[in-house]
């Protein structure tokens, strides 16, 4: 048996966090959050992460500039992107990051489910 | 450079008026709201990039205010307002996220200085954005480099297509480089301006491919709770990257094709279509004749999509490019941790070349960066590549088994010692899938 993926949840909206995080644990994965840019990469320093799932509204940094520097970081990792931006400019930007999937907020937690697990299989 | 919007938000109508006159002369778009609400609603319909706040209103607070302009446009500016300086509305209004704040009454020349401050600020900010991108895609695109004819040649079609908007097919197995190549051609091309954006069409399930590449009206499909620009929209005056295209269903096949011809796209659940403005580049790792032959690629399509076609050469086709990029890997490695490794011993080089390579330029990476993190000298020595590549024509049992296992075994605890524990990080270095390294600490009982 292999061991349950590792995703990475960064969001600084405590609400958004619960809702992904008990429907991602329901799945069965494992889940680490992180509310700030500077928490998320040290994080990822030193574990091994299958996903990450990053809001662009972040406390300390830019979203987008945590996306480039996770880039830089493992620039194989899937990234997952939400946002509130309604101007576009946050998706534009985020996806021209590479990312493998962006949903803006409010979003259906299913879409972000079936990415992962199509994703993983 | 654009015309700045800036919305000025205060109950009181003059100091509305007053604002309004004085800035406009300064040729920004400036709009007015008497209050919250007023604000909110005008913010969701234009794309301010500043708005001056009085923190004290009648209706709706202003650091409520604050909050909410922020969660509908998180890149809006905000200069607070306040009639007394206390520490305290200051504190909460930068806490909330306000760049400065101004006491009342306050000269317009005092606004100016202030307003272009921030917008200096985050010029700055998004220029370096932008050339931490440019140089990330760079450092990339420098792995094209080439000594072989066959590269030579592709790299000159990469120029002579980069300024005409045709459309781009690249064929060639993973690991060769068809995102680069199609960096490479975006970069180069008078779009580069504009965004580039990739996406990987074998990576996104069925029922949502639709709406990512052409976007979809909120409401469209259950679950469409929010609007959604799509791929095509993002993608405006710059260009697509369809990775894997062999891999969309049919019918999106036939929708894109369409799209394509009209230079339209229409939104799921939206009836009016919108012109695009894209190049559109795609990319296959099957073979392209037989895919078309299996009709798992349209031929319409396909030959819509290949005005120019690309065939990236395997890497041991080009074998001659091995000590080539093998150096340029070494050298990033030396760059990236601080480094003076100075290459690789003749045998080991000998070891690279006869090998098939059949991850392509990936695998090589892979394998150097691997050989990098384990050997500790001035040269790479042949016992620092992982042992598939010493028997690269026999990958059959007749090895002794038990002697094969320890030597992985062992090649596991040193790769994951070298990534301080991180299994991902050493199952790169090993040159092997996640999944794979999971099962073998389990096997070897390594945790």
């Amino acid at each position: 048996m292999d061991i349950e993926p590792l995703i990475l949840l960064v969001d600084s909206d405590e609400k958004s966090q619960n809702t992904l995080h008990s429907a991602l644990e329901s799945e069965g994965f494992r889940i680490n959050t992180a509310s700030k840019g500077k928490e998320a990469l040290k994080f990822l320093r030193s574990n091994e992460v299958s996903f990450m799932i990053i809001d662009t509204s972040l406390k300390d940094m830019k979203g987008i500039e945590l996306i480039w520097q996770i880039k830089g970081l493992d620039p194989d990792c899937p990234l997952i992107v939400t946002s509130r931006d309604t101007s576009g400019d946050a998706e534009i930007q985020a996806r021209e990051a590479g990312i493998l999937y962006y949903a803006r907020k409010p979003y259906n937690v299913e879409h972000i489910l079936s990415v992962i697990k199509y994703s993983l299989q | 450079m654009g015309t700045y919007h800036i919305l000025i938000v205060d109950d009181e109508e003059n100091i509305r008026t007053l604002l309004q006159e004085g800035l406009s002369q300064y040729h920004y778009v400036v709009e007015t709201a008497e209050d919250g609400f007023v604000a909110l609603d005008k913010v969701k319909k234009t794309r301010f990039d500043i708005a001056i706040v009085d923190i004290k209103m009648p209706k709706m607070d202003g650091v409520e205010v604050i909050r909410s302009l922020k969660e509908e446009n998180e890149q809006i500016e905000i200069i607070v307002l306040t009639a007394f300086a206390t520490v305290d509305t200051a504190v909460a209004a930068l806490k909330l996220g306000a760049s400065d704040y101004l006491t009342k009454p306050t000269r317009i020349e005092e606004i100016y200085r202030v307003i272009s401050n921030i917008l200096e600020k985050k010029r700055l900010k998004e220029e370096n954005i932008s050339l931490k991108r440019r140089l990330y895609e760079q450092k990339k695109i420098t792995q094209l480099l080439s000594a072989s004819p066959k590269m030579r040649e592709i790299n000159e079609i990469i120029t002579r297509v980069a300024n005409n908007d045709s459309p781009v097919f690249i064929e060639g197995e993973s690991g060769t480089g068809k995102e680069l190549v199609a960096q490479a051609i975006h970069f180069s091309s008078l779009r580069s301006e504009g965004p580039f954006i990739p996406i990987n069409c074998g990576a996104i399930p069925e029922n949502l491919l639709e709406s990512e590449l052409f976007g979809h009206k909120k409401g469209a499909f259950t679950g469409a709770i929010a609007d959604n620009l799509g791929l095509f929209r993002s993608a405006h005056r710059g260009t697509i990257f369809l990775d894997e295209i062999s891999e969309m269903a049919s019918y999106l096949q036939v929708k894109l094709l369409r799209v394509l011809q009209e230079q339209k796209i229409r939104p799921v659940g939206s009836v009016k279509p919108i012109e695009i403005d894209v190049r559109v580049i795609s990319a296959t790792n099957r073979e392209v004749r037989k895919a078309l032959s299996q009709e798992i690629l349209r031929n319409d399509l396909y030959y819509r999509l290949s005005v120019v076609h690309l065939k990236l050469p395997p890497l041991r086709e080009r074998k001659e490019d091995i000590p080539l990029l093998s150096n340029y890997f070494i050298k990033s490695l030396n760059e990236k941790y601080k480094r003076r490794v100075k290459g690789f011993s003749q045998e080991a080089l000998n070891i690279l070349h006869s090998y098939p390579w059949p991850g392509n330029v990936r695998e090589l990476e892979n394998v150097i960066e691997r050989a990098f993190a384990l050997h500790c000298g001035d040269l790479i020595a042949t016992e620092n590549l992982p042992s598939t590549l010493l028997e690269p024509s026999s990958p059959s049992e007749c090895e002794e088994p038990l002697s094969l296992r320890n030597m992985e075994k062992e090649l596991i605890q040193k790769a994951l010692m070298e990534a301080k524990g991180n299994k991902r990080r050493a199952a790169e270095l090993l040159g092997i899938g996640r999944k794979t390294i999971y099962r073998k600490i389990k096997t070897y009982d390594l945790e």
